[in-house]
């Protein structure tokens, strides 16, 4: 069996079990960023699935529209969504410092085309990153100590765009490489989104 | 060739009708089947461009496309009502319900125009599955626009989100259903599965009133 689809299936089902936990955990605990944490999750899962059904029934991965990429990207919106509610009742200070980082951020998507090659799909992906990435370095500044959902956050980011330039280079998927690291890498620190979001919720 | 404009015609215009008669949620639960429909028919004609453009072949255009197109002609008419009019969280889901009705309820329709009536068994299975896929879309939008989102910019991500969500799913369901086998079978079951889930889950959670914070 190609390795691609071992790396597929394991990240669909660790990101499916993490999405069920976090259901469960948002109806146990009335909690807003569980859920929607788990509709990442889910997200998350359900573009690899379709990536993964689409290898395995017709055999190649898809080739004209971007379904599994606007479920990836949907993730990150969820993802934005739990930055949101913690600004909710502050606002995010100017910082020229967070902001000269979103951009680089932003560059750096944009050269690489992450999730291209159509400027509409990288575009987005770039102004979310940008937007997530202000917010986090935000968030931990307004806070002054190491919040671990923001670290997380920007450390999968790094990983999901080091995933998309690692993939110009690997023609071969059948065999473990780098792209496959770095991708089992990125759903493990997926799954550290769940209790570090735990962690901070806790009184 | 299906004539699929003389077909919403032919199907709106006595629900069009109805709406001088009806009175207030019948009313409106009424229209946004007949958007629903709409959004259908506008949904083929944006597919079919796109199909055309990227010049695929139908099982793609299946796959790739319609699940993309489709789910975002869907939202439109759901966006338009969430935002212009701001109804309360009650109305929101209904509304999501209908729109996702009239959607499957219009394919249904073209399909057998297209495909013939004959085989029961099939179209009981094939109505069943299409109408559960729209369904989970419609349930998941209108739920989670109305109880988990509804706040500001929350409500734009959330939008977003739950839009990519839904087109996954559908794509996952065109993918399967055109597959062989035992593919096939877990594609046409599968939205029912999520249907009988989300029912025991509001089973339980009957008289109780879930809010999150």
């Amino acid at each position: 069996m190609s390795f691609e689809i071992i790396d597929n299936l394991f990240q669909v089902l660790v990101l499916g079990c993490m999405a069920v936990l976090s259901f469960v955990l948002a109806f146990r605990r009335h909690s807003r960023s569980c859920l929607i944490l788990a509709f990442g999750y889910a997200s998350f899962m359900m573009g690899t699935l379709y990536y993964l059904l689409h290898l395995v029934i017709m055999g190649y991965g898809p080739q004209i529209f971007y379904v599994a990429e606007c479920s990836w990207m949907a993730s990150y919106f969820f993802f934005i969504s739990l930055e949101i509610l913690y600004w909710e009742t502050l606002r995010p200070p100017f910082s020229p410092a967070a902001l000269a980082a979103a951009l680089s951020v932003a560059g750096i998507v944009l050269l690489a085309q992450v999730f291209g090659p159509s400027p509409l799909m990288y575009g987005t992906v770039a102004f979310t990153f940008g937007g997530l990435t202000y917010l986090c370095l935000s968030a931990l500044r307004e806070e002054k100590r190491p919040r671990l959902y923001e670290l997380s956050l920007l450390w999968e980011m790094a990983l999901q765009i080091l995933l998309f330039v690692v993939s110009g280079y690997i023609r071969d998927y059948t065999h473990f490489n780098l792209y496959h690291f770095v991708d089992i890498l990125l759903t493990l620190s997926l799954v550290g989104f769940l209790p570090h979001v735990l962690h901070e919720e806790a009184p | 060739m299906t004539y699929i404009e003389n077909i919403f015609l032919c199907l709106a215009v006595p629900m069009l009708l109805s709406q001088l008669f009806t009175p207030g949620s019948t009313r409106r639960f009424t229209l946004f089947v007949v958007l629903g429909m709409a959004a259908c028919l506008l949904s083929a004609y944006v597919s079919s461009f796109f199909m055309g453009r990227h010049q695929s072949d139908v099982v793609t255009t299946a796959i790739e496309i319609a699940p993309v197109c489709e789910e975002i002609m869907k939202l439109l008419p759901l966006l338009l009502y969430f935002l212009i009019f701001e109804p309360d969280s009650h109305s929101l889901t209904p509304a999501a319900i209908g729109i996702a009705v009239g959607f499957a309820t219009f394919e249904n329709v073209c399909y057998l125009t297209e495909n013939g009536a004959g085989n029961f068994f099939f179209l009981l299975i094939r109505g069943m599955s299409a109408g559960a896929l729209h369904l989970v879309c419609g349930i998941l939008t209108g739920l989670a626009l109305a109880y988990v989102f509804r706040r500001p910019w929350l409500s734009l991500t959330g939008t977003i989100g739950i839009l990519g969500v839904c087109m996954v799913l559908h794509g996952i369901y065109n993918l399967l259903i055109t597959a062989d086998g035992l593919w096939r079978m877990l594609g046409y079951f599968f939205p029912s599965a999520i249907i009988v889930v989300l029912f025991v889950v509001r089973l339980l959670h009957r008289g109780l009133h879930t809010t999150f914070h």
